[in-house]
């Protein structure tokens, strides 16, 4: 398990963001070092999507700052080449089949060794079976398994996630914590908004 | 980002059952034989209406062929994953221009020639106003892409887009139309009017990528 060449940490002090001009949440201070995980809980409405969003640079909070660190040096732009996103929503085509999604992502995040090495990926997130079947008619929980497996083709050192595992079973919803793990331990960073309480070593932070 | 893996995606899923990549083509096609027929069948009226039917014909199938062409990256949240994982959206868009050249400004040029004939003008006339026609296209196509984006990053939907992009392909028409005309009645393929149109083509080509990016941007807010 090989750690990442960069590593990036994350200081957010007195967040707040507004979805369509009204405040959703407010006071969100954490720090994060190069390793460590952040579960954001909150009901729904809370505004942790919008909290993520914030933290993408996405959309800019209505109050506050956040700065990325990065060897030693506090930075306020996003490191979007950094990033692995997560939307609530899984950015699946419904007419690709699940190779194909491999295929592409492979070809996208310029990872073309990993392209022989398709059916691992699959087998990774137990889609076995499923290769030639369109995402389409995939389950919700197999469409947010299939999901993750653009994470680690993309390989990068900030996870942001928003509910992954929304629709999964309890063996899926261990599996993403296994991922979240192995990110931790290669030193990434993953910020994770979830209903489900994660089985992973990282602190909550509650909104809303 | 990979230029070649978002065009490749796109073809692929143009090409399956229902991808509904010749919608376009079909349009102008049943357009221009809808126009033909109401003209009569006259070859003097035919050659006259031609540059109309055919500038006319083949702009709203373009603008209406794309209309979609970034909905579907917008309703499954793949747009708000580039720009959140991406300094630039500039290749995706690179790969959007492309496949709306491949998949429908090409199909509808080449179309454009047996449609040309069938409105009485000669081979070679046809396929002189084909070539200006295809040119004229890629300006048409940019502001067909600034109608997608605009339809997908705003949200707005049915034909508001395209209403709202029309007039901004209107001096491509009406130049378009013009030097169609000239060329049928035998005057010089490189009139004023002809290079109006190359010049409208490349203005819109080089200026409208920043607004189509802005208007995907604006619909990640």
């Amino acid at each position: 398990m090989e750690p990442f060449p960069v590593k990036y940490g994350l200081h957010a002090s007195g967040l707040a963001g507004q979805r369509g001009g009204a405040p959703v949440y407010e006071g969100a201070t954490f720090d994060l070092e190069p390793g460590d995980a952040l579960q954001v809980r909150g009901p729904n409405g809370a505004g942790k999507s919008t909290l993520l969003m914030n933290l993408a640079g996405l959309v800019p909070p209505s109050d506050g700052r956040s700065s990325w660190r990065v060897e030693n040096q506090e930075t306020a732009e996003t490191p979007r080449e950094a990033i692995s996103f997560m939307a609530h929503r899984s950015a699946l085509e419904p007419a690709l089949t699940v190779r194909e999604h491999v295929s592409f992502w492979c070809a996208h995040y310029r990872n073309p060794n990993l392209i022989e090495n398709q059916s691992a990926w699959i087998q990774a997130v137990n889609l076995n079976g499923y290769d030639d079947t369109p995402a389409g008619r995939l389950s919700a929980g197999q469409q947010r398994r299939l999901d993750l497996i653009r994470l680690m083709i993309a390989d990068r050192p900030i996870w942001i996630l928003d509910e992954p595992t929304a629709f999964v079973d309890a063996a899926g919803a261990r599996h993403v914590e296994q991922q979240i793990e192995r990110q931790k331990q290669r030193g990434g960073l993953t910020i994770v908004a979830t209903h489900d309480r994660l089985d992973i070593d990282s602190p909550e932070l509650t909104i809303g | 980002m990979s230029f070649r893996a978002f065009l490749s995606r796109d073809l692929n899923r143009a090409f399956r059952a229902g991808g509904g990549w010749f919608y376009g083509l079909f349009f102008f096609a049943l357009f221009s034989t809808a126009a033909g027929l109401v003209f009569g069948p006259a070859p003097t009226d035919l050659r006259a209406s031609a540059p109309a039917v055919i500038w006319l014909g083949a702009a709203m199938a373009l603008l209406m062929g794309a209309s979609d062409v970034f909905a579907k990256d917008a309703d499954s949240g793949f747009i708000l994953i580039l720009f959140a994982e991406s300094e630039s959206a500039a290749r995706y868009l690179a790969a959007k221009a492309a496949f709306v050249l491949i998949v429908l400004v090409a199909p509808i040029t080449l179309s454009a020639i047996p449609i040309a004939v069938m409105f009485s003008l000669p081979l070679i006339v046809a396929m002189t106003v084909a070539a200006l026609l295809g040119a004229g296209l890629v300006g048409v196509g940019a502001v067909a892409l600034f109608s997608a984006a605009l339809s997908a990053g705003l949200r707005v939907g049915g034909l508001l887009p395209v209403s709202l992009a029309t007039p901004i392909a209107a001096p491509l028409l009406i130049f378009g139309s013009l030097a169609t005309k000239t060329i049928v009645e035998g005057g010089s393929v490189f009139a004023p009017e002809t290079l109006l149109v190359l010049a409208l083509a490349c203005v819109n080509s080089a200026i409208l990528p920043p607004f189509i990016l802005w208007a995907l941007r604006a619909g990640v807010d």
